[in-house]
């Protein structure tokens, strides 16, 4: 289990336990649930990269306590 | 400068700015997080931002909901934060330390020493060392040896009394008894075995056989006897063997024999078994009471000897050659002809009524079937009428009108009694001695049956029939032939008879002179025959019926299929009706539009051959011709008054003028001008060389390549080409009449100025 934090920096910040065998479509699901916003709206970036849906927290080597930057489509 | 401060200015202004933006919008931020429910709620947080968190069990219900799987927590994972054997830490294997490899195998060693060690010990604590032995003092000993000796000397001369008195056996028995511990006899062998094979021990010889050396620390074996002697021979066999072998590789080794004469097997690289496999030792055992059985090997030694055991080797020298006899011997004349089956042909017995045994009662071979010469019963009674039927037959057979008698070959002659005989023909032979024919004619047993009939009914009459015989031969005959035309005369009825001819020449409207006449009968009929009534005459006939028969005759006419022709009785009406047909017919010769018209007879005059002629084609009519249309001269239909306007105008609306818009047509296709149509100039062009003479084609042409090429000939050719240039001159000068070095006018010259008519020649030298 691990914790990733994901920050908009407009003011939304959240802290999301998951598995890390959970895919990054999973974890936009469990981030919209505690934002409130819809999960196909929601896009996790890391500076240029965009992760995908269908890859797992794992293989993008997503470890505990990484930060994730929140955008919307 | 000011504006470089300006920037400055501006820039620290809007840091300043910036930051104190960040700040507001931050405390925005936070003042201003909505909840899911949309209402506004103020967080009472510090300015640190701080993130939203649920518990575990919230997220697992929320994963639950949302139907992922719950929290995997493996909490002392992720306290320690490092995972064994993920990605990130690996565990390398430790790399093989050399030095500890060393002293494993040291260590193996060792044991394996003290192991050895161990087992020798073992072993040696069973073997009875010098030092071991029961030692007794010096004086025990010397008493033991005085009371061996004793002994001995007691024995020597118990063996000496029973010499002297003959009782040896007896004393050597009572001895044996005491002794045979230490005797050691054949006995003490058993059981040993020595390592040769019992070929090498002949028989009658002795030989020693001693212990075999052995290693003192080798296994517990047994003791192995041999001989010294046949060692040595052993020996000395195999390195002749060796020697006889050769040293290499042989690719293509010989057969070897073995000693019985069979080929040995040949075996893959056989030169290493001893080394691979070791050497192969050769043993026997002694038996029990220290004998061997060597039986076998007399055995083998025999079968040896026997030539049909052992294995025939073929020789390859042929017999002798020796000269051939120029008789024949004996042997030769031994030899029998080989008596040869004549194969019998044998029909397959045909099964036939005749074979079947005729039924109790009736009587056999007496029975008349009706054959022909067969002398009747009852004809007996008129002799002449049997002789008048033979003949009447054998005219019938003349005329032809039965087909004569085939009389089929398995009929028996007397002649016929040859050697091959069938089964079948020496039945016949055996069943009638008359000669009987028997013909399958079926003509002939219709007429037989026929003359049967007419016999039984002359036999009613009275016996002068016999003279009419030959008046009813003549009828008979007549009748026969009267058979055939019987057809005819049943067209005289009522019915329609169709024929196969009579359709056909109705359907090319012949006219068969029987419906020609049968028309020309009947009143409703029209004769299907156009003749051209203008060219009818009428030599012989009545005009009266000429009319008549003319309007039928003139007009094209169908035949009703369904119409019933009537066949009329041939009287004598009809019969002159018909010659007039006939002769009509003679007379209309041009029948053009008939599809197969009769040839017209050129027998009527000059007209008649003349359309003869015509119709065959061998006249010529110009006239005819004239239908030929003349091509030649076109002025007539060709346009007088036409003006060409544009001959590449091409027509927009036309979609097929492609061709015309493609710029290749219109390069590769030119047209004259057509003011100048008639302009045919004569062109000449001249070239000219330097000297003004004109030039030859040939001359010309080399002249443009010089130009071309840009180089003219050499010096040599330009010589050449000039000596060629001034002969040419030369010859244009030369005179015809005189020698080119005007030798006539100078003569003439000479003669003139010397007024003499002759020249005086004096050579150079005088």
């Amino acid at each position: 289990m691990i914790e990733i934090t994901c920050n908009d920096r407009l003011g939304k910040k959240v802290r999301v336990k998951c598995n890390s065998d959970d895919t990054i479509g999973d974890l936009k699901k469990l981030v919209a649930a505690q934002t409130g916003t819809k999960a196909d709206k929601i896009v996790l970036k890391k500076w240029y990269t965009i992760f995908k849906d269908h890859i797992s927290l794992g293989d993008y080597e997503i470890h505990d306590g990484m930060n994730l930057e929140l955008y919307y489509q | 400068k000011e504006s470089k401060h300006k920037h400055k200015r501006r820039h620290r202004y809007s840091d300043s700015d910036e930051r104190s933006r960040n700040r507001e919008n931050s405390e925005e931020r936070q003042s201003e997080s909505r909840n899911r429910n949309g209402a506004k709620i103020k967080t009472e947080q510090p300015d640190a931002e701080k993130s939203e968190s649920l518990s575990i069990d919230e997220t697992n219900k929320i994963r639950a909901k949302l139907g992922l799987k719950p929290l995997d927590i493996g909490n002392s994972q992720s306290e320690d934060g490092v995972k064994l054997n993920s990605d990130e830490n690996f565990v390398h294997a430790p790399a093989e330390d050399l030095a500890e490899k060393k002293k494993q195998e040291k260590l193996r060693e060792k044991i394996m020493e003290s192991k050895k060690k161990r087992e020798i010990a073992k072993k040696m604590s069973k073997v009875r060392t010098l030092g071991e032995v029961e030692e007794d003092s010096a004086a025990d000993w010397v008493v033991k040896s005085r009371m061996a000796q004793q002994q001995r000397e007691q024995d020597e001369k118990m063996m000496k009394l029973g010499d002297e008195f003959g009782v040896s056996d007896l004393i050597k028995t009572e001895l044996g008894s005491k002794s045979t511990a230490h005797d050691y006899t054949e006995r003490d062998l058993a059981g040993l075995s020595v390592e040769h094979s019992l070929e090498s021990f002949r028989e009658g010889r002795n030989e020693i056989l001693v212990i075999k050396d052995k290693e003192i620390l080798g296994s517990d074996e047994e003791d192995v006897l041999h001989s010294l002697n046949v060692d040595d021979v052993e020996k000395s066999k195999k390195n002749m063997e060796i020697k006889r072998r050769g040293v290499g590789y042989k690719a293509y080794e010989e057969e070897e024999i073995d000693d019985m004469g069979f080929f040995k097997a040949k075996v893959v690289l056989g030169k290493y078994d001893e080394e691979i496999e070791g050497e192969q030792i050769t043993k026997f055992k002694i038996g029990a009471s220290g004998k061997v059985d060597a039986s076998w090997v007399q055995q083998k030694e025999e079968m040896k000897q026997v030539s049909c055991i052992r294995a025939k080797g073929e020789s390859l020298s042929l017999p002798p050659l020796k000269l051939a006899n120029e008789y024949l011997t004996e042997e030769d004349m031994r030899f029998k002809k080989r008596k040869r089956k004549v194969k019998k042909s044998r029909k397959r017995e045909v099964f036939k009524a005749d074979d079947l045994l005729p039924l109790p009662g009736s009587s056999e071979g007496l029975s008349n079937h009706g054959s022909r010469f067969v002398l009747c019963e009852k004809e007996q009674y008129l002799p002449s009428y049997s002789a008048l039927r033979m003949l009447w037959f054998w005219f019938l057979t003349f005329a032809q009108i039965i087909p004569p008698l085939h009389i089929p070959r398995n009929s028996t002659k007397p002649e016929d009694k040859s050697g091959t005989n069938d089964g079948e023909s020496s039945q016949m032979n055996n069943k009638d001695e008359r000669n009987v024919i028997e013909d399958d004619d079926d003509a002939i047993n219709d007429l037989q049956r026929a003359l049967d009939k007419s016999r039984r009914a002359k036999q009613k009459k009275a016996d002068a029939a016999a003279d009419e015989g030959a008046q009813k031969v003549a009828q008979h005959l007549h009748n026969l032939t009267r058979v055939k035309l019987e057809k005819p005369d049943e067209q005289f009825t009522n019915t329609l008879f169709l024929n196969a001819t009579d359709e056909f020449c109705r359907h090319f409207n012949l006219m068969s002179p029987l419906i020609l006449f049968n028309n020309c009968t009947t009143t409703g009929a029209q004769v299907p025959v156009k003749q051209e009534v203008k060219q009818v005459e009428d030599m012989d006939l009545d005009e009266d019926n000429s009319d008549e028969d003319d309007t039928q005759m003139s007009k094209w006419s169908s035949v009703n299929p369904g119409q019933e022709v009537k066949h009329t009785v041939p009287t004598q009406e009809n019969i002159v009706k018909f010659k007039k047909s006939l002769k009509k017919l003679t007379k209309f010769s041009v029948l053009e539009h008939a599809p197969i018209e009769a040839e017209p007879l050129a027998a009527n005059g000059l007209m008649g051959a003349l359309k003869l002629a015509e119709r065959k084609g061998y006249l010529q009519d110009e006239q005819k011709k004239g239908n030929q249309i003349i091509t030649t001269n076109l002025d007539n239909i060709q346009a007088k008054y036409y003006s060409i306007e544009d001959k590449n105008a091409v027509d927009y609306l036309d979609k097929y003028a492609h061709e015309k818009y493609s710029k290749e047509r219109n390069a590769s296709i030119t047209v004259d001008f057509t003011e100048k149509k008639d302009y045919k100039p004569q062109i000449s062009i001249e070239y000219v060389d330097e000297k003004g003479r004109n030039l030859s084609a040939k001359e010309a042409f080399r002249k443009l390549s010089h130009r071309f090429h840009g180089k003219g000939s050499g010096k040599m050719k330009q010589e050449k080409r000039m000596k060629k240039l001034t002969e040419q001159e030369t010859m244009l000068h030369m005179s015809s009449t005189d020698t080119p070095l005007n030798t006539v006018a100078m003569m003439k010259e000479k003669q003139r100025s010397q007024s003499s008519p002759y020249i005086v020649l004096s050579g150079a030298g005088k």
